[in-house]
């Protein structure tokens, strides 16, 4: 018993204090995800400076989150792939820009997230992750949470304050259509991960894409510069699946 | 096996504090909907004789001047610690000008005053002690008076392991005492348990609330929920995004509000958004107590929001009708919609709260 014991420090000494092994990788690995964000180029910052718009409007933001979730790493050669089960994380430009994921250590050269809640989680309160319903993420009682949030005062020619309130979630609450997988070639951006205990994975996303490509929204010509559904929310949606993000 | 674990532990991250066996820590009691993730201050962790020593200080007359008021004069548990009064009345009958807060799931709320000023609760806990306009007693004249005292040295000592009493430890004991006052209750609670049914107007005026209309796809909303956040109805946690201009005054009225701490013009006018439990006890309303019921605010944010540079984007964004640029916003609510968001209001009332032995007045 006693040898056994002995056998035990040093085993767990030597697992859990050294991560630094380069020829025998832990069980899994620690993938790190950071995301910064800018808008027309600059770094965001709230409430403190007037950015640029895309359709030319003076914009200053007050509020920028959304969830990432669903993440799955893939192998593309031998076509396994590892979902992070009830992995749900609040991205937000006031609070927590990042987060890291425990992976079944194996080698994986694509990378797939999702922008919002699948529908099974949509509407129940349970509180995996970030999924705290007193987050201000939930949208009312009846259509879930609210994926992507952007908020800031626009003025255009004028001095006239106009609010941009961009509440993008699901439009009704049986579709999944604001719910997007966004996909990325890590082998591509030099990021595959197998060789190394951890991995740090940097994301930039630049708010402009939200109101370019493939829809072009020009702000100041909106009826409504309310964004909470409609067709304006689908086509904002089907933006930030193209080109939002970018892994640096 | 015990070596085993010496070897795990030296690994480990921080150490925690050994509890002592005569004061144990508390963990404190809350709704499981209500986040579990903020933790207690490192250095004022939840302990029972902490607890016990502020509620004896949030009710200590010795602790204004002339030994008339305590904390709990302006802050009474009946009324969800409020004291019904416009402006409260310091010692000597001192006006103050603003209306005295509710205390409920302090936990779970980040900058304290209307105005934000105080940065920890531990912090807010000792200004009313010597505002002049409130309980007007130096705060070295506190720490005098109790160290004199025969018995609060002791209870220093079991709470805090010193004798040696500090406006530092007067601040961490009342902070901890209103750490408790969690309130969760209500009609509402026992609603998200699953436990009751809202009437069918009680159930209009949830989702109302929870609500930002949208005319253009005929949502309707009462808007209210867009800074009264989730289950807690209280405003966002994170840096100053809790504090709002509601629409009050004009810009030749505003007051400094927030930007009497930020310094910025753009936070003027903003005040934090409480909490709306017991919001039925808790008349008067808005930082200056300036309405009576809760019809009369209702009416505010329906007809009478006035323009000013600070308004908030999520009410001058928010109306049940078409929005023309340059005109007065206004929700557009009808009586019946305005009746149903007031009848929700009453379902955050918690009878239990305002009743619980263990938030009285233990020299009663």
């Amino acid at each position: 018993m006693k040898n056994i014991a002995i056998l035990l420090i040093a085993i767990l000494g030597f697992t859990a204090c050294n991560n630094n092994d380069k020829d025998e990788l832990p069980a899994s690995m620690e993938v790190n995800f950071s995301f910064a964000h800018s808008l027309n180029g600059q770094a965001l910052e709230l409430e403190n400076e007037a950015y640029t718009l895309p359709s030319g409007e003076s914009f200053t933001p007050r509020k920028f989150k959304y969830y990432i979730s669903n993440i799955t790493f893939a192998n593309s050669t031998n076509n396994s792939s590892y979902k992070v089960e009830d992995g749900y994380f609040l991205i937000d430009q006031a609070g927590k820009t990042s987060f890291s994921v425990e992976v079944p250590t194996a080698a994986y050269d694509q990378l797939t997230f999702y922008v919002g809640i699948d529908k099974s989680r949509n509407h129940s309160t349970d509180q995996v992750g970030d999924l705290d319903p007193n987050n201000d993420m939930v949208w009312n009682w009846n259509t879930g949470y609210k994926f992507l949030v952007l908020e800031g005062e626009w003025e255009y020619q004028s001095s006239e304050r106009q609010g941009l309130i961009v509440h993008i979630g699901n439009n009704d609450p049986e579709s999944e259509q604001n719910f997007k997988a966004i996909s990325f070639d890590l082998e591509d951006a030099g990021k595959s991960l197998g060789s190394s205990a951890t991995a740090n994975l940097s994301f930039e996303a630049e708010l402009s894409e939200l109101f370019i490509n493939p829809n072009t929204l020009n702000i100041h010509e909106l009826e409504s510069t309310s964004i909470m559904g409609g067709d304006l929310a689908i086509q904002i949606a089907n933006n930030y699946q193209e080109g939002l993000f970018s892994l640096k | 096996m015990v070596l085993v674990c010496a070897s795990l532990g030296a690994c480990g991250n921080d150490s925690e504090e050994i509890p002592q066996p005569q004061n144990p820590t508390l963990t404190l009691q809350h709704p499981d909907y209500f986040p579990n993730d903020i933790p207690m201050p490192a250095d004022n962790p939840l302990t029972e004789k902490g607890t016990e020593l502020g509620r004896m200080l949030f009710y200590e007359k010795q602790l204004s001047s002339d030994g008339t008021l305590s904390c709990g004069s302006c802050h009474q548990q009946s009324k969800a610690f409020t004291d019904g009064l416009r402006f409260s009345k310091g010692v000597n009958g001192t006006l103050g000008d603003k209306n005295a807060m509710s205390l409920a799931n302090l936990h779970w709320t980040s900058r304290f005053f209307w105005d934000g000023r105080a940065a920890t609760l531990e912090e807010q806990a000792l200004e009313p002690i010597s505002d002049a306009r409130e309980m007007n007693l130096a705060i070295e004249e506190a720490v005098d008076r109790l160290q004199a005292d025969e018995d609060y040295p002791e209870r220093f000592e079991l709470a805090f392991g010193t004798d040696q009493i500090t406006p530092d430890l007067i601040g961490k004991a009342i902070a901890q005492f209103m750490r408790t006052l969690v309130s969760g209750d209500s009609k509402f609670d026992l609603w998200i348990k699953g436990e009751t049914e809202l009437t069918p107007t009680e159930q209009l005026g949830m989702e109302l609330f929870f609500t930002h209309p949208d005319a253009s796809l005929q949502i309707r909303g009462g808007n209210c929920g867009d800074c009264h956040l989730g289950f807690l109805t209280s405003g966002d946690r994170n840096d100053f995004l809790g504090f709002h201009n509601n629409g009050l005054d004009t810009d030749e009225n505003l007051e400094n509000g927030l930007s009497s701490i930020t310094g910025k013009d753009t936070d003027k006018g903003k005040f934090k958004a409480p909490t709306l439990r017991n919001i039925a006890l808790t008349a008067p309303y808005m930082h200056d107590g300036r309405f009576q019921t809760l019809e009369e605010v209702l009416d505010h944010y329906n007809d009478h929001v006035q323009t000013n540079s600070n308004l908030d984007i999520l009410i001058l964004e928010a109306s049940n009708e078409a929005i023309v640029p340059g005109q007065p916003v206004k929700l557009h609510l009808s009586e019946e919609e305005k009746t149903a968001i007031v009848a929700f209001l009453h379902t955050l009332t918690d009878e239990k709260f305002i009743t619980d032995q263990r938030f009285s007045d233990p020299f009663n």
